[in-house]
This record gives structure tokens, C-alpha cells and sequence, in this order.
């Protein structure tokens, strides 16, 4: 058991890190769906190639099917509706990429401090997550998005994607931080991180390179999990009302948009339902591919391949 | 055969004649006539039968079911009596006037035919408890009109006297019109309080209906009142109220003829309703909400719009402007589906139509407006800047934020896109945001946004019920309604000739009301406390087996429900 470990080490900082990817590109999943992703953020990155101005009406050409012209349709103002999709799909991936970033602060830093210390801290650290865990989350999130829009302070007014951003993480960061406990539980009691302690190293310096490094697979698995759920709930804020605001397009709000239309016009329902379904089930697949690229069993089953 | 055999058989054929009998043509000449039965959708129940409290319309809309009040207004603004026996006025002397004392005297001769539907006839003693339970200083409520009234005189049992302290013109629909009906003194508890008694949701009837059931959240069911006292009325059964929480289930249960009447429809859906051959759609006569925008003159926050003026609203000119640079017929044909006509002053509805001018839509000139008012885009962003204008500091930039309310769906927030393009394209940007219905028209107290003046621009529509726009003035454009709680003057516009002559609409002299209400209209068409753009629809939806289904913009749908047919 004492020989093995140390072994698993080397191996993971060595070879196996350098195997992730190629377990990764073994998981058709993971890349169908990274290839998906990446097709799609390059379209969404190349937007303002498109002749049209995703936010200037043109009431002449009012609810249009989809056509040469307009791929995706028209909307109600004349709007080319595939236009509204990709600059809307960077104000979606814009909200998710800083959801996962906020989530990941906060969920990883409780989290790591209730795991690692343990004791009362992580009894209050874990009961403060299970309460907010009790939330009920839509309620909360219309709340809080109302609070922030109304305060004084014109910060939040002139943020709006970080304010939506902000809201939505502060609801999503509890995972992050019961994983990361669960995690930082096992692995405080390993034989390396014990070795690290008794040659002085600070507390501090434990959790960042020796018991964080390790957690990274999961994590990150969670990462790519969450990225998608703020989507979801940006879609949902702003189905409601209280997510982003017309004119400025996103998914949610092109979709809420379409819900009285959707027997008349169905393409503005299809279209960012399908993209929002496509992003999804993009990262699902890679979370799934990462999460067998990271998996400790896999790991010890290359160790044997490699020896 | 033995016995044990016989008699199962016996009545196995039976059985079996029974059933073959029912599938012949006899079951058809012997079938009951099945009851008439209209179905209502609306998407949430109603707080109560008393619309003076809630105002949500669905309270309205089961009132007219089961109980009438002094007068009603019919679609075109003409009031006609119902619990009166006729309406009071100065020529058939029921009216008088003490000119010296400027006071008057109403006296309401009562129907005598008119029983609850409990037995019990009605009379004169309602009326007064009716008053009495409104006016109560604990319980009671205000409603229009109530200050101008200084007692009420009971006759015999059935005349009535009121005596008023000024002249009050709406004198009509005091009691009566589309929120106030007459409430039962046998059977309501003045000590529970005119808002909140039981009887606002068990009412007894003096209309064509009454309650049988309400399962709140579910249905509401009422069937023919037998001692309405129209002969032969109502021609329908039973009308069932379902409680349909989403607009798409709605429409989709009027066009599969599941629901046979869905009030207030918006235009998107009344759109889809006219391709329809089962469903029909009225569109109200006259055009009681007109759409506006509401600039804020004093600065958000504040309440004095001298001390601290909005930075760009307060100046007229850039209020003209903004009305120059919207293309209304746009706003009509995109946003609105055509069903709305241009609307630019507060009269424009019969018998006080206004002549002023229509405004043109001119941005180039309204651009000129901006930069005589010292907004200008020296660095050529799009987006002016204050040079040399009246109440912003040099360098602030033209930008405010634009509200409106979402429950009115997609048409307003379609308008509200379109109206901040066109400014955009005068070089002011309006940030767009959606508050809610209940905290924008919330009181002060609540952090209502516009009593509290916390706003920039609002889209609203806003009109006023019936023919007599006094009240409505009083309430919008007064100066002492610009103070929180006392009105709804929320742009805080003051000015003491408007003031004047909103004092004198309140005369019986229909010459001098017309006058001032046209003088009104101009010196309005100048200062524009508030920018109408467009008419907004009053439509209602209905199953094409109904019939005499008008929708009525001075009251809901159900205002002449002792009158629906259903086609044979």
C-alpha cells in the first residue's frame, strides 16, 4: 500500500496527465460533443460577419420563414433571427462561463476549508450550504435579480450580464462545495499529504498543491456540468422577465419571446430551443468524457497498459 | 325451463331490449332539452365581487353576473339606468342646483320590480347602506367622487337624495358604471367592512345570475337567477368561469371550443382569432386606453420637480422632440397588428373630442429640437451630450432608462423595442427594463416606482372609464395629485392654468366643460405631461354559437350578460 502510492503519483504527474487527452479522445461522446461545442462557439464568435444588425428592426420583413436570406427566419420586428441567435448565444456562453467561474470560487474555497479542516468550521460551512441548498431556487433567483435591478448603486444596472451571472452563482455554488469537501475528506488523510505536513508545510500550502491539484478531475467535470445548468437558468430568468433584456438577444429571452408563437411561427421557438438543447447535451458529453479521462481506475488501468 | 334458468334469462333479455330501445330513434323524441351553458376563461381567480377593492376586471366580470348597481355605461358612453328607475338630470327636475352655494341635489327614483335573489325586496335602505359601508371611516374605501358628497337623504323606500357639497358632474355612475353595484343591507355586515365582507364573495343577486359554486383556483359556476327581474332574461342557462392560468391553454380551449369567452385578448392572440371560423372577436367601440409615454420631470427619487428637475425630461422641448421622432403608424402596423389608431391628446373620445392637430414625425426636426435645447453628439458616439441644456450638467450624457410593465405581452415590449430605436436614432439611448405591474403602480409606502418617482420614462396605456374625463383629470394632471398617495400625477406636472381649468370641468354647463376641456387639450398639446401615441385595443373573444357578445371598453365583457344568446 506504501509502495503504491507513490507510484500512482508519479505516474499521474507523469504519464497519465499526458494520457487524459487520448482517454479523452477515445470517448466518442466527449468528442461528438466538443466538436459540437467548438463549431458553435467559432459561429458565435464570427457574428458580426453577418450583414445583419442583430438589434435594428425592419418591419417590412416581419415574421419571415426561414428562407436563403434568413436561414433562422424573422422575428416580430424583422430581425434576422439567426443573427439574434449567434450574438445571443455569446450573451448565454458570456453568463455560463461566469457562472462556472463564480461557482467554482465559492464552492471550491468552502468546500476545501470544511473538508480540510473539518470540526466546527465545516459544520458551519455545511450547514450554511445545506440551507442555501434548501432554497427554492427560481424564487430566490427572481428575488435577487429584482433586489440587485433596484438597488442605488448604477453598478448592477450597467452589469447586467454579471448581475444575471451573480445571481444565478450565488445559487449554483453549493455542489461545487459538497463535492469538493467529499473530495478534500479523502485525500487530507493520504500518506503524501501527510508526508507534506510533517515536513512543515503550511495549511496553506496543502490545499493549493497537494489535495487541490488531485481534486481536479472532478471538478472540472463540474465545471463543465454547471456551465450548462447556467445556461438553463439564464434561459429561465430571462423566460420569466428577469434575465436579459430585449433588445439585447440571448437564448432565454429569444425563447420566451416565441411563446406565443409557436403554432404560428414555430421557427423562433425551434431555433433557440435547439440551440440551448445542443449546447447542453455538448458539454454533458464532455463532462462525461473528462470525468472517464480523470477516473483514478482508469488512470490505474493505463498504469498497467503502461507497465 | 327450470326456474334458476328462466329468470336470469328473463333478465338478460330485458336488459338487452332495454339497451337496443335506447339506440332507436324513440330516445331521441323523448331526449330533455339540454341546458345552455357558456364557459368564461380567465387566468386567475377574482378577489372578490367588489372591483372597487382589487380592479383586476375579473372582479367586474362576475359582478355584472349577479348584481347591477344605479346606472350602467353601454359601449358607445351612454349611461342607462338599472337599479334607477330613470336617470336624474336638471330637465326632468331630479336634478337641482343651489348656484349661489355651488351645491346640488340628486334624487334616484329606485325601481320598485327589483327583489334579491333571496325574496327580499330591494330598496332605499341598500342604497344608503351601501354609501354608509363605502364612507365608513374604519372599513369604508375611497372611490371617485366620494369627497363631493355631504349626505345622503332617504325618501320613502325607494327615493333617495344626494347631497352634494360642490357640483360633481360624473354624478351618474356614483353608484354605479363599472366598479360599484348595490350591496344587500339584510345580508352584508357593515362591522366586517366594505373591502373585505363575506358577502363580496358570497354575494346574493339582484342580476341575471347567481352563485352557485366556486372552487377557488378551479371554477366558478352560476345559473339563472329565477327572480331576475327582466322577463325572459337571462336567455342562458349557466355560465361557468374557468380558472385557465396560461394564455396559451386559453387560446388553444377557444379555438377547440372547450371555452366560449376569453376576456381582454391581446393582439397577437385576437390576430389568430380572426382566421378562425369558431371563434369570433369584438373589438370595442370606443378607444378608452390609449397608449403614452410618462417623461418624469422631477429627478428620479424626487418629488419637486422645481428644486430638482429631471436632467433631460424636464425641458419641454425635449419632450416635443421625443414625440416628433416616434413613428406612430410603425408602432400601429409592427407592434400593434394594425388593430390600434394614432392617438395624440387626451381628448379624443366623443362627446369631448378635441380638435388639435395631429403631430408630425419629423426626427430631422426633432433632432434640431435637441440640439436647440443644448443636447448635442460632439463626439459622435450616437448617444447626445449636455452642452448647454437647461438641467443636466455639461457632459452628461443623454441616456435614461425606458419602463414598461410585461403582463401586457409582447405588443408593449415590441412598442418599447421600436420607441427606444427611433429615440436612438435622435441620440438618446434608453436602457430598456420590465417592472412589474404590482410594484410599478405600487403606493409609496410599498416602493411603488412611480409614486416614488424612482423612473425615468415609463410606457404606459391609461384611460378613463365612461364619458366624464374629470376625475381621470383630477387624478393625473392636478397639481396636488403630484404629491405621493394624493393621485396619480407621478411625471409631477404642475401648473396652476391647468389647475384652473380642471377646476372648471366640474359644472353642469356641458358649454363651459367643453370649453375648458378643449383648452385643456391645447395647453397640454404644449407642456405634454404625458406623450399619447396609439389606442390600445379593448377586444374580447368569443365562441361563434354566441351571440350579442359586445365587448364594452367602459366596462367588461359581461356588462350585457341578461342578453347572450346561443345560437340554435
Amino acid at each position: 500500500m506504501q509502495l503504491s502510492i507513490p507510484e500512482f503519483d508519479t505516474i499521474s504527474s507523469l504519464a497519465a496527465q499526458n494520457n487524459i487527452w487520448r482517454r479523452f479522445r477515445r470517448h466518442p461522446g466527449a468528442v461528438f460533443g466538443a466538436l459540437l461545442l467548438t463549431l458553435l462557439i467559432a459561429a458565435i464568435l464570427l457574428a458580426p460577419l453577418s450583414p445583419y444588425n442583430p438589434e435594428a428592426s425592419s418591419p417590412a420583413e416581419a415574421y419571415q420563414a426561414p428562407s436563403l436570406a434568413h436561414p433562422m427566419g424573422t422575428d416580430a420586428l424583422g430581425r434576422d433571427q439567426l443573427t439574434r441567435l449567434l450574438y445571443g448565444g455569446r450573451v448565454s456562453m458570456t453568463v455560463g462561463l461566469m457562472v462556472v467561474i463564480i461557482t467554482v470560487c465559492i464552492g471550491v474555497t468552502v468546500g476545501a476549508l470544511a473538508g480540510y479542516f473539518g470540526g466546527a468550521l465545516d459544520n458551519i460551512l455545511m450547514r450554511i450550504t445545506d440551507a442555501a441548498l434548501t432554497l427554492p431556487t427560481y424564487l430566490v433567483l427572481i428575488l435577487l435579480a429584482s433586489i440587485l435591478r433596484e438597488l442605488s448603486t448604477s453598478f448592477f444596472k450597467e452589469n447586467n450580464l454579471l448581475t444575471i451571472a451573480l445571481v444565478i452563482g450565488l445559487l449554483s455554488w453549493m455542489t461545487s462545495a459538497r463535492l469538493t469537501r467529499a473530495l478534500f475528506l479523502t485525500l487530507r488523510d493520504q500518506t503524501y499529504v501527510q508526508a507534506a505536513r510533517s515536513l512543515g508545510a503550511s495549511n496553506r500550502r496543502i490545499i493549493l498543491t497537494h489535495i487541490l491539484p488531485n481534486s481536479l478531475g472532478p471538478l472540472i467535470v463540474e465545471a463543465t456540468l454547471e456551465l450548462g445548468y447556467a445556461i438553463i437558468e439564464e434561459s429561465g430568468l430571462s423566460f420569466l422577465g428577469f434575465g436579459i433584456q430585449p433588445p439585447t438577444p440571448s437564448w432565454g429571452n429569444l425563447l420566451s419571446n416565441a411563446q406565443a408563437h409557436f403554432t404560428d411561427h414555430p421557427w423562433l421557438a425551434i431555433f433557440p430551443g435547439l440551440l440551448i438543447f445542443i449546447t447542453i447535451i455538448s458539454v454533458n458529453y464532455i463532462g462525461d468524457g473528462l470525468r472517464d479521462a480523470y477516473d483514478p481506475h482508469k488512470v490505474l488501468e493505463q498504469v498497467g497498459e503502461v507497465f | 325451463m327450470p326456474p334458476k334458468v328462466a329468470a336470469p334469462l328473463a333478465l338478460t333479455f330485458a336488459l338487452l331490449a332495454s339497451l337496443l330501445a335506447g339506440c332507436g330513434p324513440a330516445a331521441s323524441q323523448t331526449a330533455i332539452p339540454s341546458k345552455t351553458s357558456v364557459t368564461i376563461v380567465i387566468p386567475e381567480d377574482p378577489p372578490s365581487f367588489n372591483p372597487s377593492v382589487g380592479d383586476t376586471g375579473y372582479d367586474a366580470l362576475v359582478l355584472n353576473l349577479v348584481m347591477l348597481g344605479l346606472t350602467g355605461i353601454d359601449p358607445q358612453g351612454n349611461i342607462y339606468p338599472e337599479l334607477a328607475a330613470e336617470l336624474p338630470t336638471r330637465e326632468n327636475g331630479l336634478v337641482t342646483v343651489d348656484e349661489s352655494a355651488g351645491t346640488m341635489s340628486v334624487t334616484w327614483k329606485l325601481r320598485t320590480d327589483i327583489v334579491w335573489s333571496d325574496g327580499v325586496p330591494f330598496s332605499a335602505d341598500d342604497v344608503v347602506f351601501t354609501w354608509q359601508a363605502i364612507t365608513d371611516p374604519v372599513n369604508g374605501l375611497w372611490v371617485r367622487g366620494i369627497d363631493a358628497v355631504d349626505s345622503l337623504e332617504k325618501v320613502d323606500s325607494q327615493t333617495v337624495i344626494f347631497h352634494y357639497n360642490s357640483i360633481y358632474p360624473s354624478y351618474l355612475t356614483q353608484l354605479g358604471g363599472e366598479q360599484l353595484a348595490i350591496w344587500p343591507v339584510h345580508y352584508c355586515k357593515i362591522e366586517q367592512g366594505f373591502a373585505a365582507w363575506d358577502c363580496g364573495r358570497q354575494p346574493l343577486s339582484t342580476g341575471p345570475f347567481v352563485l352557485k359554486e366556486w372552487a377557488s383556483g378551479e371554477r366558478m359556476i352560476f345559473t339563472r337567477n329565477e327572480k331576475y327581474f327582466q322577463p325572459g332574461k337571462p336567455a342562458i342557462d349557466e355560465v361557468i368561469i374557468k380558472i385557465v392560468p396560461d394564455d396559451a391553454v386559453m387560446k388553444q380551449m377557444m379555438l377547440k371550443g372547450d371555452a366560449d369567452i376569453f376576456m381582454w385578448v391581446s393582439e397577437t392572440i385576437a390576430a389568430e382569432f380572426q382566421k378562425s371560423e369558431n371563434v369570433k372577436v369584438s373589438l370595442a367601440a370606443d378607444n378608452r386606453w390609449a397608449l403614452r409615454l410618462w417623461p418624469n420631470r422631477a429627478a428620479r427619487g424626487e418629488i419637486d420637480p422645481l428644486a430638482h428637475p429631471h436632467p433631460i425630461f424636464a425641458d419641454p422641448q425635449v419632450r416635443q422632440a421625443i414625440r416628433m421622432a416616434i413613428d406612430v403608424d410603425t408602432l400601429i402596423q409592427t407592434a400593434f397588428q394594425g388593430f390600434s389608431q394614432p392617438v395624440w391628446t387626451e381628448f379624443h373620445r366623443a362627446p369631448y373630442a378635441c380638435d388639435i392637430a395631429r403631430p408630425e414625425y419629423n426626427p430631422q426636426k426633432a433632432a434640431a429640437l435637441l440640439e436647440a435645447a443644448g443636447w448635442q453628439d460632439s463626439d459622435g458616439d450616437g448617444v447626445r451630450e449636455c452642452r448647454a441644456c437647461q438641467n443636466a450638467a455639461p457632459g452628461a450624457l443623454m441616456q435614461a432608462e425606458l419602463a414598461t410593465y410585461p403582463e401586457y405581452g409582447e405588443p408593449m415590449l415590441l412598442a418599447q423595442q421600436l420607441i427606444a430605436e427611433m429615440l436612438k436614432k435622435i441620440g438618446l439611448d434608453l436602457n430598456l427594463v420590465t417592472v412589474e405591474g404590482s410594484l410599478m403602480w405600487a403606493d409609496l409606502a410599498s416602493g411603488g416606482t412611480e409614486q416614488s418617482g424612482n423612473y425615468d420614462l415609463d410606457l404606459v396605456d391609461d384611460g378613463y372609464s365612461g364619458i366624464d374625463p374629470s376625475d381621470f383629470l383630477t387624478e393625473i394632471y392636478t397639481s396636488s395629485a403630484s404629491q405621493p398617495g394624493n393621485g396619480m400625477n407621478f411625471v409631477r406636472y404642475q401648473n396652476a392654468d391647468a389647475d384652473a381649468l380642471i377646476q372648471q370641468t366640474y359644472s353642469l354647463d356641458e358649454s363651459q366643460r367643453k370649453t375648458a376641456f378643449c383648452q385643456l387639450a391645447q395647453l397640454f398639446d404644449q407642456d405634454l405631461p404625458n406623450i399619447p401615441l396609439v389606442s390600445i385595443i379593448n377586444a374580447d373573444a368569443y365562441n361563434a354559437r354566441l351571440e350579442n357578445i359586445i365587448s364594452n371598453s367602459n366596462d367588461v365583457v359581461t356588462w350585457n350578460v341578461a342578453d347572450w344568446q346561443v345560437r340554435k
